[in-house]
């Protein structure tokens, strides 16, 4: 889609914390305050970034998928808890830095759907939460990430294996009711 | 060796009600106190229709719209299933966004790009982590109606398409064995709309909407079972499909949280009824 285009659905989203349950709405186009600066976020989890081309994000993406895959190994290999737990943060915080580069897309949707899945099971967690057999299945799912195609039938059979190993991919849609957001999107105005 | 016979409404309990802490309890107490947890395939189509196609239908949007902003608008149109909005402000949630007062993304760039390519790979593998789940989470699995719809699970093809379908057309291909289950219950179906029309004629409240559709349904299929095969027709009789299910596997004691159908089923088919409650309250 061009970009001029995107600029015309601009749309601005506020989502300001509350303890209040989950409460929900769409404000009206003409409800729209022109006064309502953007705020920066508090703890941005994602900074879209520019590629200088398209061979240099897809490196980017692979350096990074192998990188995490060697800290997933480390953190199984590693005799020191902490180590372990270290190696364990480095591997979540290389997978979070993939899904800033635009073209992880162009590694095609079961590349998405196997960083989706390996970012649900190990987001918010810690190294010690898995038993063995939990961090063999991850890891054998981890392997294939920095391949240079990956199948989308191997990744429902990771997926498969983390059920049978109990290991949560659910959580990001189906998560604690404790959490509480209040969420409002509307068009910004020109 | 006792085994509990779980219906619809406890597997969905089991997924969505997880991390509410009184509800969690209440079924594992009521799990633990059997040996074995059976379900049957027929309540799987019912989890895929409840649960899983709404996940299904908010993927949808997102895909469509290549936004996650855009497909939380659509979702909000909907207001009879806050479910599908929950589900976005769940990923939200998840993802720890903290965020304190307004930001302004353009659909399908930075941010809003990134949360619609996250919150769409959570979906795909939600739904079939989920589809997975369900056979995982029991120890037997009866399918006497040897339901088609119930063996369809969701597709993951190598163009990146996800396919949840449910191909309800095939079901006048006569494929399954549902008529046949109806013929061999045939007289304790025909007791059973008996009572169910009896009470409804006292004005008794247990006589639900549902019964009552179920009830007229077995009737109309007296004459000609081969009715059953329509799926429309087959999901008006799904609570007495179910536990049918559970007499088919021989067992007793029945588990739901729906006490309004299954409380004249269980006294009708001779099933023990077990509702989750709290351990204190058991």
């Amino acid at each position: 889609m061009p970009t001029g285009q995107l600029n015309e659905l601009a749309d601005q989203t506020s989502v300001p914390m509350t303890n209040a349950g989950v409460r929900t709405r769409v404000a009206d186009d003409d409800q729209v305050d022109p006064a309502d600066a953007p705020l920066a976020l508090t703890q941005p989890i994602a900074t879209p970034t520019k590629r200088s081309s398209l061979e240099d994000a897809s490196h980017a993406v692979s350096v990074s998928a192998r990188s995490a895959r060697d800290a997933f190994r480390d953190a199984c290999e590693s005799n020191d808890e902490t180590e372990a737990e270290q190696s364990f943060q480095e591997c979540w915080q290389l997978l979070e830095s993939i899904w800033q580069w635009d073209d992880c897309e162009v590694r095609g949707q079961a590349f998405i759907d196997l960083l989706g899945l390996l970012d649900a099971a190990l987001r918010n967690r810690d190294f010690r939460d898995f038993n063995p057999e939990q961090r063999d299945t991850i890891r054998q799912a981890i392997i294939d990430l920095p391949k240079s195609f990956v199948d989308a039938k191997q990744v429902s059979k990771h997926l498969r294996a983390f059920v049978d190993a109990n290991i949560d991919v659910i959580s990001p849609v189906v998560m604690d009711a404790d959490e509480e957001f209040f969420v409002e999107i509307r068009k910004a105005t020109k | 060796m006792s085994e509990l016979f779980v219906d619809t409404t406890i597997q969905v309990d089991r997924i969505l009600k997880k991390h509410d802490q009184l509800a969690a309890d209440a079924i594992g107490s009521l799990l633990a106190r059997f040996d074995g947890i059976n379900a049957c395939a027929y309540s799987r189509l019912e989890f895929k229709r409840v649960v899983l196609q709404n996940l299904y239908l908010i993927l949808r949007y997102l895909e469509e719209e290549k936004s996650f902003c855009a497909a939380y608008r659509r979702a909000t149109r909907l207001i009879q299933t806050p479910r599908r909005v929950s589900t976005l402000v769940n990923i939200l949630s998840w993802l720890q966004m903290q965020l304190d007062g307004t930001i302004s993304v353009k659909k399908g760039e930075g941010l809003d790009r990134i949360l619609y390519r996250r919150a769409s790979a959570y979906i795909r593998n939600t739904i079939e982590a989920l589809w997975h789940w369900f056979m995982r989470s029991v120890d037997h699995m009866t399918d006497r109606l040897d339901c088609k719809r119930a063996a369809e699970g969701p597709i993951r093809t190598e163009t990146g398409e996800f396919i949840l379908r449910v191909n309800r057309r095939k079901c006048l291909n006569q494929a399954c064995n549902n008529a046949n289950v109806f013929i061999e219950n045939r007289p304790r179906l025909v007791l059973l709309c008996e009572r169910i029309k009896a009470l409804d004629n006292q004005g008794d409240p247990a006589v639900t909407t549902e019964l009552r559709k179920a009830c007229d349904e077995l009737e109309k299929a007296l004459n000609n079972p081969s009715r059953l095969y329509d799926y429309g027709r087959c999901l008006n009789v799904g609570d007495v499909w179910i536990h049918l299910e559970c007499l088919a596997r021989g067992l007793k004691d029945f588990g739901t949280t729906n006490i309004r159908e299954s409380e004249l089923l269980c006294e009708a088919f001779g099933l023990n009824l077990h509702v989750p409650t709290l351990p204190s309250n058991a």
